[in-house]
């Protein structure tokens, strides 16, 4: 019986009054098992970054339920001991900058009341020593390091009292190109020694797709498609999961011109949902069913779930919007 | 080209040379601490005060001296624009979008009146739907793509024979990137344009450029066509970038080539190869001396004192799904 | 909108507690309030029985305080207990030119303020900018007393002729109101607008260096003194909006000094005349009044901002891109 770690059940969230305000996110139903990592991809105004803030237990849902390691993120559960950490995309955010590093990771460990003093400063070594800053910088304030070592650091702290669940919030975006890679390799190091379950959200698909073993995909506060990683990659069913995928330089001469799908229309705003499908008003292969009936979050074949009316017809088209 | 802060000397770009003719397509590929903006900066006369600059600068055959404003208005405002990266701060926040952009015409010298209808038909151009009534809004209410597409608009109101892109898209979603290059590249070739693309994501640079200059710590390591870059680097330091970027067909159980180390600060002067301290390749010969630019087989020029050497050991992203 | 509606619903509370503070004055001060009252006559069970039954002081506080409110509400702020005359007139009388000078005086601290800070960006670096920075530094020390002494001294030692200039009424010739007023203005202007000035210096320098939209401009082939003109001086005013607004409820009640010095008849310099002389009704009365114009000069201050910044006078669509 695989254990969740993270839960929603039939979470929505509006801000404003519940008739008429803004649906942010909309019918999610997703568990994260424990030793896995999710990918959350979207574009600005999908409800991505609600949904870290609902398993943060930032935020409360207007409807629903949001469980992290078996509690609700309603009660004081979240924010004492067990509950979920982040990794922000800039690194000073999470460091208090008058605080030498060594002394931001010990805080996690004092408020977790897991450990008593001589265990706070073990533990604290020992993750430090997994990020490989050395005793000299663990020393330093933030001010004192470059960037790769202060995302190393906010690492170190999220992970420090061991956490149920970590949400990486673009993460890496801030970094150069030459010190993502590092940053990328420890998270996925330190995860496999901790089996941390991760919540990883980027704008940048191929980071995504490398980092997670299940990616899910929103648009306009709703699940477009979520499917294990490979299967996505391979086979993606819904034309919004296409589009994104082809629009992602490959490295190869010219094959963004030839090869993307183009969308027509405008993005529509969150303020102003379309009927039926969120995607219709974009969707290259959208029919009337699709503006008038919103699809559900559907299983598919291979395993993945799509909400579409037509999931793999943009495919049949001889276009393929997986990866060449 | 360098410049002083306070007591001590930023040694900003070293030694860099590039040619541009009408419908080349150039990548200037770097981090931060590259060098890459300060280039650019320099070529369009846009450098900050107590800058030094030495080497030549001409445009459509006009030498031209960047610390010199006089002649930067003569020569470069006629023909060379720019679209930075953050839009927002790009634009005065309390002036409407429409007068800023007609800014660009009033100082040219043309005439007031035909100002805003060009305006309108240049946001049209770049399709900005119901342009008449975006010319009217304040540059907040603008979303990220259709900001971008206003400063694109307004490089293009400059009828420019060069067009600077510095991360003109790192900010926005992965779809409105691809649209707003897909604008840029329909303009370009629409006018004719040179077009000069700095950016940190090799991807997006392969994708749209035939040339490539990969800069590092204020040099040019590697200048080389974008199709030879990508299938046979001709330098460490290009070929770890590219092994070391996810990429959709990585396999996710194999950790990513990391390039060890950080980018040297602003100040150093490094008696040999810059990127000698994180570069698995290196040996003492690398830093002893700074290597020239010289070309290699293949067409590249490289500063790679072991190139020929190590050459074969360097795969390209080709290579390396193999 | 909802911005202004949370502001003004806010106002009731300052409002109760700006009149309770006022109105309890009175009671806080040592010793039995009507013997307070009482005076000379301390010894007097007759007079201190009058008083008493007079102001109502033997009913409960908040039965007084809510008589005292009502009754203000109406404009009876009560008899002035040393020169019996009703407070709401006195402080009428006076209140006109204390708002006069006040307009003034934020008139001129912002032509200064602006003026100089315009130069200095000018000239940004050289002589001139250092000079009207350093201005800017000691005026915004000079405390308003020293500047309006030394002022007057001034005057009357290079322009003896003009003799202490009085006040002239507003309503016989406002002209003349106005330019009688300059010197005192002029004193509450070397502080203020000093204080301007390093705003719109700060501001200024701060977009130059670091503001995006400089650099477009430039790009554009604008030349520096249109730069200025243009796009950092309209940016590096508004945040002036806000503080000569407040600066302009400040003076209405802090020129007491600058009023006394100049001998203006002012509503500060009757309530200082009046704490000397314990007469509570003015007191209660004149402080209430300014207090009150401040809280309401503050509103508007607010309201009036979004007036001139686009960014919050107009939502946005601006996606987080």
């Amino acid at each position: 019986m695989t254990r969740h770690v993270l839960e929603f059940v039939g979470v929505s969230k509006v801000y404003g009054s519940r008739r008429s305000g803004i649906r942010v996110l909309r019918d999610l139903n997703v568990s994260v098992a424990a030793g896995e990592t999710l990918g959350i991809v979207g574009e600005s105004g999908s409800g991505k970054s609600t949904l870290a803030r609902l398993a943060l237990g930032m935020e409360q849902p207007t409807t629903g339920v949001v469980r992290v390691d078996g509690k609700s993120t309603g009660r004081a559960g979240a924010g004492v001991g067990g509950s979920a950490q982040i990794v922000f995309q800039d690194p000073a955010s999470s460091l208090n900058p008058v605080l030498e590093v060594v002394t931001s990771v010990r805080e996690p460990l004092t408020v977790s009341r897991k450990f008593d003093k001589a265990g706070r400063t073990r533990r604290a070594d020992t993750i430090l020593d997994e990020v490989r800053l050395n005793d000299e910088l663990r020393h330093r304030i933030p001010g004192e390091l470059s960037g790769g070592q202060k995302q190393r650091a906010s690492i170190a702290r999220a992970l420090a009292a061991l956490p149920p669940l970590v949400v990486c919030d673009e993460a890496v975006t801030a970094l150069d190109v030459s010190v993502r890679a590092q940053v990328l390799n420890l998270l996925r190091r330190v995860r496999e020694e901790y089996n941390s379950t991760l919540l990883f959200i980027s704008h940048d698909l191929s980071t995504v797709a490398y980092m997670s073993d299940r990616i899910l995909v929103l648009y306009l506060g709703k699940v477009m498609e979520i499917g294990t990683t490979a299967s996505l990659l391979r086979d993606p069913a819904h034309p919004y999961t296409m589009t994104l995928l082809s629009a992602v330089p490959r490295m190869q001469q010219g094959r963004l011109r030839r090869e993307r799908i183009v969308l027509g229309g405008e993005a529509p705003s969150i303020a102003n949902p379309p009927a039926g499908c969120p995607f219709s008003t974009r969707c290259p292969i959208a029919q009337d069913l699709c503006r008038q009936q919103e699809p559900p979050l559907a299983p598919l074949a291979n395993g993945n779930s799509a909400a579409c009316h037509f999931p793999h017809v943009l495919g049949a088209d001889g276009r393929q919007g997986a990866v060449a | 080209m360098k410049f002083r802060r306070g007591e001590r000397v930023v040694h900003a770009v070293r030694d860099v040379s590039l040619t541009a003719r009408a419908g080349d397509r150039i990548a200037i590929i770097g981090e931060s601490g590259s060098g890459k903006t300060m280039t650019t900066l320099a070529m369009l006369g846009l450098l900050p005060a107590g800058a030094e600059v030495s080497g030549s600068f001409s445009l459509g055959g006009e030498r031209y001296d960047p610390l010199d404003k006089a002649a930067v208005d003569r020569v470069v405002r006629r023909r060379m624009a720019a679209v930075f990266q953050d839009s927002l701060s790009g634009l005065n926040p309390i002036k409407r979008v429409g007068t800023q952009l007609e800014e660009v015409l009033l100082l040219r010298g043309h005439d007031a009146s035909t100002a805003s209808t060009k305006v309108v038909e240049a946001l049209r151009r770049v399709g900005i739907s119901d342009p008449q009534m975006r010319a009217r809004s304040y540059p907040h209410q603008l979303s990220g793509g259709m900001r971008q597409r206003v400063m694109i608009a307004m490089a293009l109101l400059a009828s420019p024979q060069l067009l600077i892109a510095d991360e003109p898209t790192t900010a926005l979603d992965a779809l409105v990137q691809a649209q707003v290059i897909d604008l840029v590249l329909e303009l370009q070739r629409e006018i004719g344009l040179a077009l000069l693309l700095i950016t940190h994501d090799i991807a997006l640079a392969a994708d749209v450029c035939e040339d490539a200059i990969v800069m590092y710590a204020g040099y040019v390591l590697e200048q080389t066509s974008m199709a030879a870059l990508l299938e046979r680097p001709a330098h460490p330091y290009s070929a770890a970038l590219l092994g070391s970027m996810p990429r959709l067909d990585s396999p996710r159980d194999v950790p990513l080539q990391a390039i060890s180390g950080e980018a040297p600060s602003a100040y150093s002067t490094p008696d040999g190869c810059p990127f000698a301290p994180r570069c698995d390749h290196a040996r003492d010969i690398c830093g002893t001396a700074m290597p020239p630019l010289r070309p290699v087989e293949g067409g590249a020029l490289t500063r790679c004192v072991r190139i020929d050497e190590i050459r074969h050991e360097l795969a390209g992203p080709e290579r390396l799904s193999a | 909108m909802r911005y202004l509606l949370t502001r003004l619903a806010g106002l009731p509370l300052t409002l109760v507690a700006v009149s309770l503070l006022t109105f309890g004055i009175l009671f806080l001060v040592p010793g039995d309030t009507v013997d307070v009252l009482a005076g000379e006559s301390i010894d007097d069970p007759v007079v201190k029985a009058r008083i008493a039954a007079e102001l109502g002081l033997d009913r409960p506080f908040l039965v007084q305080y809510a008589d005292w409110v009502w009754r203000a509400a109406q404009g009876d702020l009560g008899i002035s207990t040393s020169s019996q005359r009703p407070v709401a007139d006195l402080i009428w009388a006076r209140l006109g030119v204390t708002v006069q000078l006040a307009v003034l005086g934020t008139l001129i601290s912002v032509l200064i303020g602006v003026a100089a800070g315009f130069l200095a960006l000018r000239f940004r670096g050289r002589l001139i900018d250092r000079l009207i920075m350093t201005w800017a530094a000691v005026g915004m020390s000079i405390p308003s007393f020293v500047s309006a002494t030394l002022i007057v001294l001034g005057i009357s030692i290079m322009l003896p002729s003009l003799g202490v200039v009085s006040y002239v009424p507003f309503s016989r010739d406002p002209l003349g109101s106005m330019a009688s007023l300059m010197f005192p203005a002029l004193s509450l202007a070397i502080v203020s607008g000093a204080m301007f000035c390093r705003y719109v210096q700060g501001a200024g320098d701060d977009i130059f260096r670091n503001a995006d939209y400089v650099r477009t401009a430039r790009a554009k082939g604008a030349g520096e003194r249109r730069v200025l003109a243009r796009h950092v001086m309209p940016n590096a005013i508004l945040p002036l909006v806000t503080v000569a607004g407040l600066q302009f409820a400040q003076l209405l009640g802090g020129s007491v000094i600058v009023e006394t010095i100049f001998s203006l008849p002012g509503a500060g310099r009757l309530i200082i005349t009046a704490i000397g002389e314990r007469d509570y009704p003015v007191i209660q009365g004149g402080v209430l009044v300014i207090t009150l114009s401040y809280v309401l000069l503050n509103l508007l201050v607010d309201m009036i901002y979004p007036l001139v910044d686009p960014r919050i006078r107009v939502g946005g669509s601006a996606g987080r891109s």
